[in-house]
């Protein structure tokens, strides 16, 4: 070969690369539309995203979290101090950000090359689920981006840079994302396929988004009512939709929406798929144990760089369930010293723990920390699929969209009751509610208490606009000092890595930072 | 060759001196004369021995006249530095006047240079030889090494980390990538000679600017290093053996504080923080340990070298056979590098054909050191026991940090335990080479040559727990095996010819060469071995995951040099290469690379004649040309491709049921690629002087050179909004300056034979293009590449002193533009560093980091000196960096005052004894822990006695009754003092091309001593 190479010349120097598969064959087949799509989805499994700096950053910023973490960037990302940590080094600025826009431009990938020739590669029907898929994606995408970080290109194409665009208008583009997705999404997907977006996903998306839309416009620096209004409408007229499927339903165990036993089920309208442990050496299972988990000082357990905050036990503690008994919401939902009970984190009781490690505070996080399955020790990541949306959370969304429109307040109450019914909590009554401002304050309490621990503390407070008001800020420090440091009109959103300010024309940084 | 001569001369004097008086029959006169030169010029100094008997000798005066008595029927040895020898019969003659020719070997000495050979006399490019005579005497475990401080221009960073091979750089940094030069072994080009055993070297040159590099073309840019191994000579066989034994320890001991001490300062630290202090909790009576962890880690290492080397020769037919073995355990338990080595050259001669072959196999078994002992032996607070059989995750049975005194430094003993990488090569390096010589005037040569290396690691980690916090509980133990091949294949054609017309003497020279590289590489990993003490990708519990990769490069180049020069007089020479590599695409696959040099031998000139006694040559040179490189780029960069891998977690959609889940592989583009990638392209201009002076006693060399590196290939940044983080763009361009000087001063007196040279050499490296803004790396970004600056330059914030009391926490504020006035550190209480809010933000972050040095020396030197007297020889070597800055960041680790151990020369601010340079102790994070601080910032210039050594060869009339025709036995010490305000272990640190500089616990050069024995039969 080495002889022959004389007569070929230069010819003799164009080699193919033997390790990867070029460009110029892919997008060709079925198979590999899937794939494109597939690497998509991955994204979603990455620490950036749901298994690991999603829950730091919806969680430890808002009132429910806060971080006694050695590594003094946590502590930074709960406490809004976070400036000085705006390194490439710093994961929870960077990963996020960098490997939702890695999702996008898969994403993108995956929608140009479907709509430049994927009809003709994929029956119609396949070539639409695919496009569904894609778009749904990336809506999910820009409603992280939109809740977080706040401000963007627009990067709709897979060759293209987009304009630059602020909160509303990324919340508007994940809007029409969800928009298209519904149009072309299944209603369901066979056993082995569960866990992809259904139509019913997309339309529960789509309730959330308009509900943070009508939450900004709401904003004193904002005061839209009429705005608002309508998103409150058609945030509505979305969770009717949902409603008139007929296909979902509470799971009897509340216990099941957290665990890995039943997952999929008929109150899940969109999760995140994860499997414990390495798949072909690669890390499949989401890192909340251990990020979240018990600290013990011997190394055998998790890290609690993130930490519950005490006055989450005294919100569970204002109701008692119809047996007279603590809700057992409270107990699911974290560690904490409890005499009746021989509740039990990696096989020790709260005393028994205690007895050693002289814990500082009152309470930690059990829920998504798989103590259930890894009940001896934890080993980095658990295979609980992360529920994003279940209808308990649409129910109680439903409840707060009635009360915002002003009307009927009988249904809001019953939608309520349904989520307290399950797990043995005593109805409440409409006469209880008089006004406007008592039944938010109980759809407060009931969002809390059964969504606690689920990223969606961050999304509800920002719609509310505890942060979009000093007084509102104030209260919330006086449960989580950490916004003592908040500032009103800046800490809403998050800071943007310094990285892309300089590498991407025209960017600027989030004001205040 | 001129060092086979001065060890000939070095030899009659030894022979001469340790004669034994033959007995009292001779009849013994009186001899007079005078020694000049072909000039009748006196020769003052000349030695004088008689050959009958060697302890008998005289030198020539200051008028060339000696007086001898001697056996009439012996014969008498004249021999002066820089002129060939004489032996003359006495014979009964009283007076003997004697002419002594210059030493046509010291003129016509011939080096190597690209696809060729040239007179030393007539080089004009920038071409340095390295004095292997000298170079030898450092017991060198690698090649590089031996170049430390040897030749000016070329800097060496030494490690003794066992297997570890020094880093080389001529020139300075002109590549973004590696900074190595070019090795070629014997006219075969290979990437690296690692492992390459120091004694089979001949010769070595250093290729060092553009003219004399450009002949190699796309890969020369970094320099060229030529080695020629040992071959047979005509003459007697020779069988030549060497031994040496050696014991390493650390340079120093870094005395930090004892049981007592920490639990004081801990307790300070909780106090500070306003916390309990968890060691409160230690019963009474309840024994802590003392442990002096450097004491703990660190051991005495060794070396022994064996070499032996088989010489014969004949008019037509020459061989060499030698084998090598060498073992090198380290200054710390577990790391050990064993060396097996073999060679055969030989050639053979018939009318105008020669045929010649170079074989040498090469197989290393290597145990590398865990890194992060250095450092943590520091850090480890002495409180905590080496061993602890009580431990809780019984792993090991190792001490850490716990509930009383939570650290989270890792026991170093364990670290070094808990991880084995074995890592062995074979190797094999071989070329045959064809000569045919072609009417008079033409040679045509064939050279096949082959690199084939066959490694392989094997890492087995036995996760043992070391650190507080650190349980990683997926497995008990981790198994990787990796096989690595890489085959390279040369054929180089190449057509010489000379010839001289009158006073024109011309030679030319094209070649046309290809090389292919295959590398295969394989990996396997899996989890909890079956059997205990066993470990074999068979017998594990989990297999976890395979990787294997090929990949393939090929090069097809043109080459083609022209000489001139007219009457030794004037001299000029063109190199041009024009490279194709497979590494670009079609539009940029070839590159080409002129050089053109000229030289004037001013010392030859009819108007030089009456300087020339003085000045016995003098030349100037200048030289200009392109060279290129390519190194940094991957072999199939310019192709965009789908990547079927993906990130740590994959690319896997998944779906379905717990443990029963539809695993979807995804695949995509994740990188972007630009199918235009060129060469880099160094252009270098060079002007070079070289000067003999006083027959040849005085010689130096002086070089300016000025390289500016273009189209530097650079993966750079991009925002990651556009989904993916960099592409690879030919984007920098660097500039580096630089002067070198060497000198030298060699003489005889009588039997005293001594030579002292120095060189120095400074470079001045500048960046011209990086991207947009800088380019940032090092421990917490220290080290900033910006243009306008050498490359990873330190920004760092300032430190300001410890802040005293409150008063001052309140006085440190700074006025906004709008007026506000703001506590810069509002946090702080007194026995808190302070910071200079350099931007005026009122606050205190990375923006505050200003331009704090250079890791970059000024310049660096060698100074050697070596003396012979009679039986004995001995050699100082000294070599230095100057002007060069270094972040400790070991000592940062001692210096953060929470919950570590600190040294012993420092004590924390309190307010009893208030420190103005050290804040106080805090058991938590803090500002004080800032590492991006000046504070930590040392100066890293150094002098350092490299090597000494005393030799004595024992008479040959002696040993020669065991058939051994030499015999020297030295002791020598390597690194024994070093001159430096630097507060780490070692100065001298290997780092990469961006975070120069970078003190993270490199193993150091160890401190040395040797005992060697050199036996030719």
């Amino acid at each position: 070969m080495l002889l022959g190479s004389a007569s070929c010349g230069d010819n003799w120097l164009t080699l193919s690369d033997p390790n990867r598969e070029s460009t110029e064959t892919f997008w060709k087949t079925p198979e590999q539309f899937d794939q494109g799509l597939s690497a998509a989805y991955a994204q979603w499994r990455r620490p950036g995203m749901f298994s690991r700096w999603f829950h730091v950053l919806m969680i430890l910023r808002s009132d429910e979290g806060w971080s006694e973490s050695p590594d003094p960037k946590f502590i930074a990302y709960a406490n809004f101090i976070i400036s000085p940590y705006n390194t490439e080094g710093t994961e929870g600025i960077v990963n996020p950000w960098r490997e939702t826009f890695n999702q996008i431009y898969y994403v993108n990938q995956v929608i140009d090359n479907v709509n430049d020739h994927g009809y003709d590669v994929l029956s119609k029907e396949e070539a639409d689920k695919v496009l569904g898929q894609a778009y749904f994606i990336r809506g999910v995408a820009y409603w992280f981006i939109a809740g977080t970080y706040g401000k963007c290109p627009r990067q709709v194409s897979s060759v293209s840079d987009g304009e630059i665009i602020e909160q509303e208008e990324i919340y508007k583009q994940a809007l029409a994302d969800f928009t298209e997705a519904a149009k072309y999404l299944p209603a369901e997907w066979p056993t082995a396929e569960k866990g992809r977006p259904t139509v019913g996903s997309a339309v529960g998306m789509q309730a959330r988004i308009n509900m943070q839309l009508a939450g900004l416009c709401k904003r004193p620096t904002e005061n839209r009512p009429d705005e608002a209004k309508a998103y409150w409408q058609a945030a509505k007229e979305n969770i009717e939709a949902i409603f008139a499927m007929g296909r979902y339903s509470l799971v009897p165990n509340w216990l099941d929406n957290f665990t890995e036993a039943n997952e999929n089920n008929s109150e899940s309208l969109f999760e995140i798929n994860f499997k414990d442990g390495l798949t072909n050496g690669q890390e499949t299972g989401m890192h909340r144990p251990k990020f979240f988990g018990l600290y013990i000082s011997s190394g055998e357990g998790a890290w609690n760089d993130g930490s519950s905050r005490d006055w989450l036990l005294d919100e569970f503690d204002l109701e008692r369930d119809k047996d007279g008994k603590p809700d057992m919401r409270k107990y699911y939902t974290l560690f904490y010293e409890n005499p009746d009970d021989n509740m039990k984190y990696y096989g020790k009781t709260y005393a028994e723990w205690n007895a050693s490690e002289h814990f500082a505070h009152k309470c930690y996080w059990r829920k998504y920390t798989s103590v259930d399955t890894d009940n001896k020790a934890e080993d980095y990541s658990s295979g609980t699929n992360f529920r994003v949306l279940r209808l308990a959370d649409v129910y109680l969304m439903y409840a707060e969209v009635l009360n915002e429109l002003g009307g009927d307040r009988a249904t809001a109450v019953e939608y309520i009751n349904k989520v307290r019914r399950r797990v043995n909590m005593s109805d409440l009554s409409v006469g209880q509610f008089p006004d406007y401002e008592s039944l938010k304050d109980q759809i407060r309490h009931e969002r809390l208490v059964e969504l606690c621990g689920e990223s969606t503390r961050w999304y509800d407070l920002d719609r509310w606009g505890d942060i979009h008001t000093q007084e509102g800020v104030n209260k919330l420090a006086e449960r989580d000092p950490d916004f003592l440091n908040f500032k009103v009109g800046v800490n809403h959103l998050y800071i943007i890595p310094n990285h892309e300010l300089s590498l991407f024309a025209g960017f600027t940084q989030n004001y205040g930072y | 060759m001129k060092s086979y001569s001065l060890f000939r001369k070095l030899l009659m004097v030894l022979i001469a001196v340790a004669a034994v008086s033959p007995g009292a029959w001779a009849e013994n006169i009186v001899v007079t004369g005078t020694v000049t030169d072909a000039a009748n010029e006196p020769l003052i100094g000349v030695s004088v021995v008689d050959q009958s008997k060697k302890s008998n000798g005289t030198a020539t005066d200051f008028d060339g006249n000696y007086t001898i008595t001697v056996d009439a029927n012996s014969s008498l040895s004249f021999s002066y530095i820089g002129y060939s020898p004489k032996e003359v019969k006495v014979g009964g003659q009283r007076v003997i006047n004697v002419q002594l020719a210059e030493d046509k070997q010291v003129l016509d000495e011939v080096v190597v240079i690209g696809y060729g050979t040239q007179k030393k006399a007539d080089l004009t490019g920038a071409v340095a030889v390295v004095d292997m005579k000298e170079a030898k005497k450092m017991p060198s475990t690698n090649i590089y090494e031996m170049l430390q401080g040897q030749v000016p221009g070329v800097s060496v960073s030494a490690t003794s980390n066992p297997g570890e091979m020094s880093s080389v750089k001529i020139r300075g940094i002109s590549s973004f990538s590696s900074v190595g030069p070019l090795y070629v072994i014997d006219g075969m080009i290979v990437n690296d000679v690692n492992h390459l055993n120091p004694n089979e070297i001949e010769t070595m040159q250093v290729l060092k600017d553009a003219s004399a590099a450009a002949i190699y073309g796309a890969r020369g840019a970094n320099g060229v290093i030529l080695i020629t191994t040992k071959r047979g000579k005509k003459g007697q066989p020779t069988l030549e053996i060497t031994a040496n034994w050696s014991f390493q320890d650390m340079p120093k001991k870094i005395e930090m504080r004892n049981a007592t001490d920490f639990m004081r300062f801990n307790e300070q630290a909780y106090i500070n923080a306003n916390t309990a202090w968890p060691a409160a909790g230690i019963q009474k009576g309840v024994m802590i340990p003392d442990t002096d962890w450097q004491k703990a880690v660190f051991q005495v290492g060794h070396t022994q070298d064996y070499n032996l080397m088989y010489t014969q020769g004949s008019d037509n037919v020459n061989m060499a056979v030698g084998a090598g073995y060498f073992n090198q355990t380290g200054v710390l338990a577990g790391p050990e590098y064993e060396r097996f080595t073999a060679r055969i050259n030989s050639d053979a001669t018939f009318g105008n054909f020669k045929i010649a072959e170079n074989l040498t196999f090469q197989h290393t078994d290597n145990m590398t050191t865990n890194s992060g002992s250095f450092g943590n032996a520091l850090s480890m607070p002495s409180v905590i026991p080496v061993y602890d059989p009580d431990e809780p995750s019984h792993k090991g049975g190792f001490g850490y940090g716990s509930a009383d005194f939570p650290t989270y430094a890792s026991n170093p003993v364990a670290n070094q335990k808990s991880v084995r990488n074995n890592q062995v090569n074979n190797r094999v390096i071989g070329n045959v080479t064809a000569e045919l010589k072609l009417f008079n005037y033409f040679t045509y040569k064939f050279n096949f040559g082959v690199d084939a290396w066959f490694g392989r690691t094997k890492t087995f980690n036995n996760c043992y727990t070391m650190r507080m916090a650190s349980g990683e509980q997926r497995y008990d133990n981790v198994l990787d095996d990796v096989r690595d091949e890489r085959a390279t294949l040369i054929i180089e054609n190449t057509l010489n010819y000379a010839q001289s017309f009158g006073k024109h003497n011309v030679s030319a020279l094209v070649g046309y060469t290809t090389e292919k590289v295959n590398w295969h590489y394989l990996r396997a990993q899996g989890y909890n071995q079956k059997v205990d003490g066993l470990e074999q990708i068979d017998l594990v519990g989990t297999m976890n995951n395979m990787w294997g990769s090929s990949q393939e490069r090929r090069m097809v180049s043109y080459l083609g040099r022209i000489d001139y020069n007219y009457d030794g007089r004037y001299l000029v020479q063109f190199n041009f290469r024009s490279d194709g590599c497979s590494k670009f695409g079609p539009n940029n696959r070839r590159g080409n690379f002129p050089s053109a040099s000229l030289g004037w031998k001013i010392s030859e000139e009819k108007f030089f004649e009456s300087i020339r006694p003085v000045v016995n040559n003098l030349k100037v040179r200048g030289s200009w040309g392109k060279i290129g490189d390519m190194q940094a780029l991957g072999n199939y960069d310019y192709i965009p491709d789908i990547d079927h891998t993906g990130p740590y977690e994959g690319y896997w959609a998944i779906f379905g049921p717990t443990s029963n889940e539809t695993m979807h592989q995804g695949a995509t583009q994740a990188s972007r690629v630009n199918v235009n990638l060129g060469w880099e392209t160094k252009t270098t201009t060079n002007v070079g002087v070289d000067f003999d002076l006083l027959n040849s006693r005085l010689y130096g060399s002086l070089e300016w050179f000025d390289s500016k590196s273009t189209d530097l290939l650079f993966n750079i940044k991009t925002a990651w909004v556009t989904g993916v983080s960099s592409m690879w763009t030919n984007y920098g361009e660097m500039r580096n300056r630089g002067v070198e000087f060497m000198i030298g001063w060699r003489d005889q007196v009588g039997d005293f034979n001594y030579s002292v040279s120095a060189n120095i050499s400074t470079v001045r490296n500048k960046v011209l293009r990086l991207g947009d803004t800088y380019y940032e790396a090092g421990v917490n970004n220290i080290n900033r590449s910006e243009v306008g600056r050498s490359i990873g330059d330190f920004y760092m914030i300032q430190s300001d002193g410890v802040f005293q009391s409150m008063d001052e926490v309140f006085e440190h504020t700074t006025t906004l533009p709008d007026g506000t006035v703001k506590l810069v550190q509002p946090n702080a209480k007194p026995g808190d560093m302070r910071y200079i809010d350099a931007n005026g933000d009122g606050q205190i972050n990375n923006d505050d980091r200003v331009w704090c040095g250079s890791p970059l020396p000024k310049f660096e030197y060698g100074l050697n000196f070596s003396c012979s007297w009679k039986g004995l020889d001995f050699n100082m070597f000294w070599t230095g960096k100057q002007g060069n800055k270094i972040f400790n960041d070991v000592r940062y680790a001692t210096l953060a005052f929470t919950v570590d151990n600190l040294p012993a020369d420092v004590t924390p601010w309190t307010w009893d004894n208030p420190s103005t340079e050290y804040p106080r102790m805090y058991a938590s994070s803090t500002d004080n822990n800032l590492s991006n601080v000046d504070r930590f910032l040392e100066n890293g210039s150094f002098l350092r006695l490299k090597n000494i050594q005393l030799g004595y060869t024992f008479p040959e009339e002696l040993t020669k009754k065991f058939y051994v025709r030499k015999l020297r036995a030295y002791v020598s010490g390597q690194n024994l003092l070093t001159i430096t305000k630097y507060k780490g272990y070692d100065p001298d640190i290997i780092c990469g091309v961006w975070n120069q500089g970078n003190d993270t616990g490199q193993y150091p050069s160890t401190r040395q001593v040797t005992l060697g024995l050199q036996v030719t039969f």
